[in-house]
């Protein structure tokens, strides 16, 4: 579904991707793991678009992704999470999740603003997609609450929320655990576990945490300073040499 | 005692214009994060387009607001696509620059084509005052308000029960944030500079009646209508709103039981006061600097 062919990027003389390819397959979650600075967030800026890359190509269902502009990222069915979550932080929770659905209405901005037929029931529409996944993510509770007051944990469960709303085909997810309990952890681990089949899309899971990457992922790709050092299923990473010196070694 | 419930009850005309040309401020300000320094001189034009379609052009009344409403709505949006997105990721200074710069200079356009001499645009309702109790309302007045008090509601439920709000509001939580959920920021710059300089323009086509219509005859309006916004907390509707009926009211009292020379100074001694206790307004929910 999503392809990186050959991808580099370099800022100034540094090089924060070097000719780094790997596929993420439908419907399954894939994990980028390494240990921190090692390219991850910069691989997952390209892909929405915040960075081009100088050489090498990525494709998203045969589309060339490079043409887009970030804005239009959302319209080819990529979403994703922030590491340093990126909240409407003076609007409520529930509006929140329903900007997510925004990008998918037909109906235009004016007749919306005379509360046509159609824009109600768009309205109506958002309004149900954000409760279900509220609901999913055990946060109803909140929903009205103002974004900026919530506490951090609930700020990343509402991040991922409002990526989840806009019903991606791709679903990038930048460290969603980072900074939260253990018990939180744990939790989200499920959930994430359960989101490719419950919403029909594709994972691309960011961590450093090897506990939940590994338990969660059917797919692993190890970066270390911007290139692929090794790639497989959880059980073949965990058997890597390279993957243990490089990374699990220095971890524990 | 009935003087001071007259002074407050005359206040509230031209406090519904100060809080128009607040609320011109705020709508602007929120989604594009530029303090609109040129808002004086924008109404000013507006009025002057009303006063060219009804005097000069003798075009029916709801011809000539048509007229006015649509003429406003453009100079927003260009005003905004030709100069203001120019320096959108400039610094605060130049924005600043740029507005006052604009200010000066559709003044003196204006002036060059209307000329600097007073002109008069009737009131759009005439009529005897009402009575409220032993105090009496000026119908313009209450026409004014009854005007300013319709508009803020329809914008503040366009704003909170409809998309085209909630995108608004998007864009004025968080610009790139706004750009990545797929929301047209630009277009919604743009939109919110047409709604902006309409309700400057209907502030000014409503108030032009009470005194002299010239390219510069907002300028004082707009001192006031500043001193609203930041007295009801810099980004608030709500806030603009009573900011500016705060303000009409106070400034009517101190020039009845004062003088008409000390209304400019105790009113800003009065906002030093309130913004002393609170920094962030009336109705501020956070400080004014976002990035």
């Amino acid at each position: 579904m999503l392809e990186l062919d050959g991808v580099s990027l370099s800022f100034g003389g540094v090089r924060a991707v070097n000719n780094l390819s790997f596929e993420i397959p439908d419907g399954q979650i894939t994990a980028l793991i390494g240990p921190n600075g090692a390219g991850k967030t910069s691989i997952l800026n390209v892909i929405s678009r915040f960075y081009t890359p100088q050489h090498g190509r990525v494709t998203f269902d045969g589309k060339d992704l490079l043409q887009l502009p970030p804005s239009e990222i959302i319209d080819v069915g990529i979403a994703r999470s922030f590491q340093n979550v990126a909240l409407f932080k003076d609007l409520s929770v529930v509006d929140n999740l329903k900007i997510g659905t925004d990008h998918r209405s037909s109906a235009g901005l004016f007749s919306n603003m005379f509360r046509l037929p159609r824009a109600v029931k768009h309205e109506r529409d958002a309004r149900r997609e954000a409760e279900e996944v509220l609901e999913f993510l055990d946060i109803e509770a909140i929903a009205e609450r103002r974004s900026g007051t919530l506490s951090y944990g609930h700020q990343k469960l509402v991040d991922l929320g409002r990526a989840l709303v806009s019903r991606p085909k791709l679903l990038l997810l930048d460290e969603p655990a980072a900074g939260t309990s253990e018990g939180l952890k744990a939790w989200l681990a499920t959930k994430i576990k359960e989101i490719p089949e419950r919403f029909g899309c594709a994972v691309l899971l960011i961590d450093h945490d090897m506990l939940l990457v590994l338990g969660v992922s059917q797919k692993v790709v190890v970066v270390d300073f911007g290139s692929k050092i090794a790639q497989g299923t959880p059980d073949e990473i965990r058997q890597d040499r390279r993957v243990i010196a490089a990374y699990l070694g220095e971890e524990s | 005692m009935t003087l001071f419930f007259q002074l407050i009850v005359s206040g509230l005309g031209f406090g519904a214009v100060y809080a128009l040309g607040a609320i011109s401020l705020t709508v602007i300000f929120n989604t594009s994060n530029v303090v609109n320094f040129a808002s004086a001189s924008l109404s000013s034009a507006v009025a002057l387009l009303m006063w060219l379609a009804l005097v000069r052009l003798h075009l029916s009344v709801v011809l000539a607001w048509l007229f006015a409403l649509v003429a406003a709505m453009v100079i927003g949006a260009v005003v905004e696509a030709a100069f203001l997105r120019r320096v959108e990721r400039s610094s605060l200074i130049v924005q600043i620059v740029m507005t006052l710069g604009l200010l000066v200079a559709i003044e003196g356009l204006d002036g060059a084509l209307y000329g600097f001499n007073p002109k008069t645009l009737p009131h759009v309702i005439h009529g005897p005052s009402i009575a409220i109790g032993s105090v009496f309302l000026d119908r313009n007045d209450a026409f004014i308000l009854g005007l300013t008090l319709v508009l803020t509601l329809v914008l503040y439920l366009v704003y909170q029960r409809t998309r085209l709000g909630l995108a608004l509001r998007a864009v004025a939580s968080d610009r790139d944030v706004a750009s990545l959920m797929g929301i047209q920021t630009q277009r919604m710059v743009s939109l919110s500079w047409a709604i902006g300089v309409l309700l400057a323009g209907v502030s000014a086509i409503l108030i032009a009646p009470s005194i002299s219509l010239t390219p510069t005859f907002m300028e004082n309006v707009a001192v006031f209508a500043f001193a609203a916004a930041v007295l009801g907390g810099f980004g608030s509707l709500p806030g603009a709103l009573v900011g500016g009926l705060l303000i009409g009211v106070m400034s009517n009292l101190i020039s009845g039981y004062l003088s008409n020379n000390l209304q400019l100074t105790f009113v800003f001694l009065m906002i030093l006061l309130v913004l002393y206790i609170r920094p962030n307004g009336l109705f501020g929910k956070r400080v004014m600097s976002r990035q």
